[in-house]
């Protein structure tokens, strides 16, 4: 694209406020023709790095380029300094239940960031940084989200160029970020700005273990200084690479993203592969080339389906970076171009679990990358969404086996997503800041979990077509932009419909949950007419039939409806002849008493057979039979087992 | 052979002694569980075979819901299991008694079992701790060692494997020994220190004989159950039919008896090597001639300078 194509191309508006009634999207956005070509470009960055390897620090300098993108004057910014969440363990990140994180041991060795000036030429030239806040606005604790007053405010519309220098202490990795041995992951390393909102509204908040991004979109230009033998990854198209006096200069430029991540090892081995136009390197520790094969299938993969589901991929690159092994801590994160998985060596050949991770965390460059909603407040919209998008592309990649494949039992990793959902049970409301969920289990389960199971839900019960047009509406219509929840529910409504839309509502905003049970299946013989009967003036005894000559019979069974979540279901009702008849239930109420007459008894009733309401708390009481029968299945297999580990252990 | 007679061999006696065994202690033991697992699955479209649907939706559903009563029911159907497996020793006492003196009854043979149960409990109690001091030391030793700073992941982790063969080997080489004991106790040296002498020996004068005797029923075990995992593949028990649940039972049951027969192979080969006679007991008719075509071995085979029987 020539500069002036690009120039003239749609650029996104951020124009969004979570509680600005959200709009209609329309079908326009259920293809690629309506995709916005660039983001508005608010906050772009131009830095230089120059790391020592051996002090692990960062010396950095350059210029932050500023809208103001909001109806209000600016009298302030906010910048977060997050690698201060390593500096002692009283920050947010370390004092927090999820402090010790991904490392399992908390911080070892401390990390920080220094700003040494900032200066704003448009302002006089004055070091703005002399007016920061040395603390976190609302943490006294904590130093990684800070005001910095302005000599004056920055008008509605204007740009102001900040220069800043800062050196950077890396820490040992605690999470995503830091050093581990020789190896560097870095991200979180510069002074970044907060997000200001349309409505002149600051979103800026301390770095939190399960919480870092909101930003806005801009261009990234960062040059990169690193030992000769360094290989590196970044966010971004290399276009430039310099070696002189034993330094490499490596410089990486990318428009419409909201982050810049890299990494630097002697030791990566490389992949460089062109898939779907995007040209994709896998940085790997040497003996991982299985694993660098499985995450290219998986990226072709993916590129592929996530592109025709939400949006074809937008940028020229992508890198993938499987950290060492000794550096798991820096696995399974998303930055713009830049994703890390990690796993053991052998685990390609025996699972699926790197082109899981790979597919979870590509699948980010749509929901966090490009639909760039508020992490912080709802992680659910990143890591829910992307959890569902990672099991379409699995199930897409792998069948019902996605999750575990061996002889004679295939796992759908939706099973194990609708148990890690269901144990959460009524913990609480899905759609919550990320801060405020207690544990990494509840946070999981929740966040994770319970929002791809509901999509999953609303999939089986309203249509896979349905769900599918409207997350694919909803990610076109928001690329470059910043939805909330209400955007994402009004997309539902607008496409699948109110009962679905009420739904997703009550199920993620609202805390409603569902469990269907059934009980009390009877069934008795039809009883025919007995007794004395007046019939033109003429009494006629009918006598009883004997019940055997009956051949009618009525069957009944309850199915309630515990919990407060509203969804249509099945239920099927089995008789002893092996006939079957499905009924269905649109949800209403918290009772349906199900009765056929029927040529066979009734001996069975089953809710949802067809596993449609994932969301249902407990399966294991979706069922009433008249007489349980033997699980001579599980004693086959069992004794089986049992036999075999005797002659294994047994004299 | 004596014409007419119909009586089962010493081997296929002691097969069936351990294969019977082994059946009602793994019903025994899976059972409890079988009930708990199944009260859960019978709510489930089709009971139990909802578990075995492709998906696993049911499966892990019935292993939430059955959290904790099932770890729980399986806990104690283990120690059972490690109980009744340690009894084991006692159809196995019984089994090697028959294959030794073939003519024996079997009331004969459960009497000298009984007797030697105690010995072979304390053989079998030493060789575990055995067992356990190798793989502790090892696993220490492996793990100290500092592999993977100058190998990569996979070269260190590979290396590891390979070393780990030695322990591993040994562990192996543990149970080789207690079985020649048992077949030197059974016999005739009645003294475990001297049979684990006599063992030794053997294992050091005739390893080539040894190993000729072991290879088969230590590969064949894992292999038979290896080819019932791929045969037992294309019979859905998650589809309705009793048919496909008893073919599926068929066939690990034969898979079971051919480890056990396999099994019973090796001890008639212990017995063989043990210094002490084997009994070749002329009037034993289809007993001879199974055992022999299970050894795989000629009458003439058996040490010459094994002592007659008692």
């Amino acid at each position: 694209m020539s500069a002036l194509d690009a120039e003239c191309a749609p650029r996104a508006v951020q124009t969004l406020r979570e509680d600005e009634p959200p709009p209609s999207v329309g079908a326009a956005f259920d293809d690629d023709r309506s995709l916005p070509v660039h983001a508005a470009a608010v906050a772009s960055y131009t830095l230089e790095a120059k790391l020592d390897a051996a002090a692990r620090t960062i010396d950095g300098k350059g210029t932050i380029r500023w809208k103001n993108a909001s109806a209000k004057a600016a009298p302030e910014l906010y910048f977060h300094l997050y690698l201060n969440a390593f500096k002692n363990n009283g920050t947010l990140f370390l004092r927090s239940p999820f402090g010790e994180s991904r490392s399992g041991h908390g911080a070892t060795h401390w990390g920080y960031v220094d700003v040494t000036h900032a200066v704003v030429p448009e302002m006089g030239g004055v070091d703005i940084w002399a007016n920061a806040a040395a603390r976190s606005t609302d943490d006294p604790d904590d130093e990684t989200d800070v005001a910095v007053r302005l000599p004056r405010p920055v008008a509605p519309g204007e740009t102001i160029t900040i220069d800043v220098a800062w050196k950077s202490q890396l820490p040992e990795i605690v999470e995503r970020t830091g050093y581990l041995r020789d190896f560097f992951m870095v991200g979180q390393w510069f002074p970044k700005l907060a997000r200001r909102e349309p409505d002149g509204t600051w979103v800026h908040f301390p770095f939190h273990p399960e919480s870092e991004f909101y930003s806005d979109f801009g261009s990234y230009d960062v040059t990169l200084d690193v030992p000769e033998n360094m290989v590196v990854g970044a966010t971004g198209v290399r276009t430039d690479e310099h070696v002189a006096a034993g330094r490499r200069r490596e410089r990486y430029r990318i428009d419409d993203v909201h982050d810049f991540a890299w990494t630097a090892w002697a030791s990566f081995e490389e992949r460089d592969e062109t898939l779907d136009g995007v040209r994709v390197r896998v940085l790997f520790p040497p003996g991982n080339d299985a694993n660098a094969d499985a995450t290219l299938a998986a990226v072709k993969h993916g590129l592929a389906f996530y592109g025709a589901a939400y949006g074809r991929y937008p940028y020229p690159v992508l890198t993938v970076v499987h950290p060492p092994e000794y550096a798991p801590a820096a696995g399974g994160m998303e930055y713009p171009t830049l994703i890390t998985t990690g796993a053991p060596w052998y685990a390609a050949r025996f699972s699926s679990f790197v082109e899981r991770i790979t597919l979870h965390e590509l699948g980010h460059q749509w929901f966090y990358g490009l639909v760039a909603t508020d992490e912080h407040s709802w992680p659910f919209l990143d890591e829910g969404l992307t959890t569902y998008a990672e099991s379409s592309a699995m199930r897409a990649m792998f069948g019902a086996g996605n999750g575990v494949h061996l002889p004679g039992l295939d796992v759908d990793g939706d099973a194990y997503l609708r148990n890690l959902a269901a144990s959460a049970g009524h913990d609480g409301i899905v759609a919550r800041p990320a801060a405020q969920f207690p544990s990494f289990s509840e946070l999981g389960s929740l966040v994770y979990a319970r929002t791809g199971i509901v999509l999953d839900t609303v999939a089986r019960v309203w249509g896979q077509a349905a769900l599918d047009r409207a997350l694919g509406r909803y990610a076109r219509r928001y690329r470059f932009d910043h939805p909330g929840p209400k955007h994402f529910i009004a997309v539902i409504r607008e496409v699948v419909g109110d009962d679905a839309a009420d739904f997703v509502e009550g199920a993620l905003l609202e805390g409603k949950t569902v469990d269907f049970v059934a009980k009390d299946l009877e069934a008795t013989r039809t009883r025919e007419k007995a007794g004395l009967f007046d019939r033109d003036g003429v009494r006629e005894t009918v006598a009883p039939k004997d019940a055997k000559d009956a051949d009618r019979y009525s069957g009944q069974v309850l199915v309630y409806r515990h919990g407060n979540l509203r969804v249509p279901v099945d239920v099927e009702l089995r008789f002893e002849d092996g006939s079957t008849v499905k009924r269905n239930w649109d949800g209403h109420g918290d009772l349906r008493t199900f009765t056929e007459q029927s040529a066979s008894p009734l001996v069975a009733a089953n809710i949802d057979p067809d596993l449609r309401v994932l969301i249902d708390d407990d399966l294991a009481n979706n069922g009433a039979v008249k007489k349980p029968s033997f699980a001579s299945r599980v004693l086959e297999r069992a004794t089986y087992v049992v036999e075999l580990l005797l002659g294994a252990l047994g004299p | 052979m004596r014409e007419g007679r119909v009586q089962l061999g010493a081997s296929a006696r002691a097969v069936m002694l351990q294969y019977g065994y082994r059946l009602v202690v793994a019903f025994v033991v899976a059972y409890p569980a079988t009930k708990t697992i199944g009260a859960i699955a019978a709510s489930f479209p089709g009971g139990d075979r909802a578990l075995f649907e492709p998906g696993g939706f049911y499966l892990l559903e019935a292993l939430r819901v059955g959290s904790p009563p099932v770890p729980a029911a399986i806990e104690g159907a283990a120690v059972v299991g490690v109980l009744l497996a340690f009894g084991g020793l006692f159809p196995l006492a019984v089994s090697l008694e028959v294959l030794r003196r073939p003519s024996a009854s079997l009331g004969d043979a459960v009497r000298r079992g009984a007797a030697r149960f105690p010995t072979f409990a304390v053989v079998g109690a030493v060789t575990v701790l055995a067992q356990a001091a190798v793989i502790t030391l090892a696993s220490g030793a492996l793990g100290a060692l500092p592999l993977h700073s100058f190998l990569n992941e996979r070269n260190a982790d590979v290396l590891l494997v390979g070393l780990a063969a030695a322990p591993a080997l040994g562990v192996f080489a543990l149970g080789v020994v207690e079985d020649l004991v048992r077949g030197e106790m059974v016999s005739g040296t009645e003294a475990p220190l001297s049979a684990l002498f006599r063992a030794l020996q053997t294992l050091r004068s005739r390893p080539g004989d040894v190993l000729r005797r072991l290879w088969l029923p230590s590969l064949g075990a894992p292999l038979l159950a290896l080819a019932a995992v791929f045969a037992t593949t294309g019979i859905d028990v998650s589809r309705p039919g009793a048919l496909r649940v008893s073919a599926v039972f068929a066939m690990h049951q034969l898979v079971v008896l051919g480890i056990v027969v396999l099994r019973t192979k090796w001890f008639r080969g212990a017995l063989a090597l043990a210094n002490s006679a084997v009994a070749t007991d002329s009037g034993d008719g289809l007993a001879v001639d199974l055992d022999v075509a299970m050894s795989g071995a000629i009458p003439g085979e058996i040490e010459p300078h094994d002592a007659p029987p008692e």
